[in-house]
């Protein structure tokens, strides 16, 4: 099969590959995987205190449309706010790279990575306002409370 | 020929993730040359469709049943399961061991490391036995299993799926 111009060219040039320590403060890791061919796709994104996306870095062991479509959105990705990264549909990556019917399915693997990315950078950092919410909840509702 | 027949019944085998292959290759012969197009009298043009269309069928089905992969990707189906989709979820633990086990098969490859490679082989091949066995018992009998156990056949095949694909990347590199 024949890729586009465009896949090609990050697949020879593949922008930012490689991976941020996951333990860091303001990264946030997506692992995803495709059943339909076996591909894995890991996502990463280095967040400002500002909360826009200063840098990304990808790791792709798939097919050609696979790698260019985790290269290009770790490109887009950069200097977006998280809200503007999770509004990224596969069918513009798809469209971008003009990936035919048979490869779309490398373009949805991109855009679920970089959710899971973001979902990851939220769960990390919101995780001690969220504790507090809890605390504050289980109070209310403890029997202890009422007493 | 009934069509209507699901893959194992019409190569006269259980419903069972388990595969005797002398049975299936035999079956497959038998049933190819009673359907081959070539034993069709070349004037009877729909039978010689109809044969086209049935070894066709039975072809597919062969390939299936005989891929460890797609056979358990059937047999989900056969007990009311919806195929392998594009979106699955799958423990990040286990999408964690294969992108370190395709990048230590990268390293390996690169530094020219046959043994390190072999080893990756060996441990990769263990992990397909195990989960192949634990689909064996899941799809032991004709019985449907549980709902829960449905949930733990199907991450086993989709674990293959990923397996078999970075058994394809290995063996390529270990050909090198």
């Amino acid at each position: 099969m024949a890729y586009s111009e465009k896949v090609l060219e990050h697949y020879e040039n593949p922008r930012n590959v490689g991976s941020f320590d996951k333990e860091e403060r303001g990264v946030g890791t997506g692992m995803v995987g495709a059943p339909a061919c076996g591909d894995v796709m890991k996502l990463q994104i280095k967040v400002g205190k500002d909360g826009v996306i200063e840098d990304a870095r990808f790791k792709t062991y798939g097919c050609g449309s696979a790698i260019a479509s985790s290269s290009l959105v770790t490109e887009w990705v950069k200097g977006k706010t998280l809200d503007e990264a999770m509004a990224i549909k596969n069918s513009e990556i798809a469209e971008e790279l003009a990936l035919p019917p048979v490869k779309i399915h490398c373009s949805i693997l991109a855009e679920d990575a970089i959710k899971a990315a973001i979902a990851d950078y939220k769960a990390k950092s919101g995780a001690e306002p969220g504790h507090e919410e809890k605390t504050a909840e289980a109070a209310v509702c403890s029997p202890h409370a009422a007493t | 020929m009934d069509r209507k027949a699901d893959f194992f019944s019409l190569f006269g085998l259980p419903c069972r993730y388990a595969l005797d292959e002398t049975v299936l290759n035999e079956s497959y012969r038998t049933l190819l040359a009673r359907v081959h197009p070539d034993t069709v009298a070349l004037a009877d043009v729909a039978a010689k469709r109809r044969a086209i269309e049935e070894a066709a069928y039975v072809n597919d089905a062969y390939r299936v049943l005989k891929n460890p992969v797609r056979r358990g990707d059937y047999l989900l189906q056969c007990h009311g399961e919806a195929p392998l989709g594009v979106s699955e979820v799958l423990p990040v633990e286990f999408l964690n061991e294969q992108l370190e086990a395709r990048e230590a098969a990268d390293t390996a490859w690169q530094a020219g490391d046959a043994d390190r490679l072999e080893a990756l082989w060996v441990s990769l091949e263990e992990e397909q036995q195990q989960r192949q066995q634990a689909l064996a018992a899941l799809f032991a009998d004709d019985e449907t299993p549980s709902k829960a156990a449905l949930a733990q056949a199907r991450q086993h095949v989709l674990s293959l799926q990923f397996l078999a694909r970075f058994a394809d990347d290995l063996s390529e590199k270990m050909d090198a």
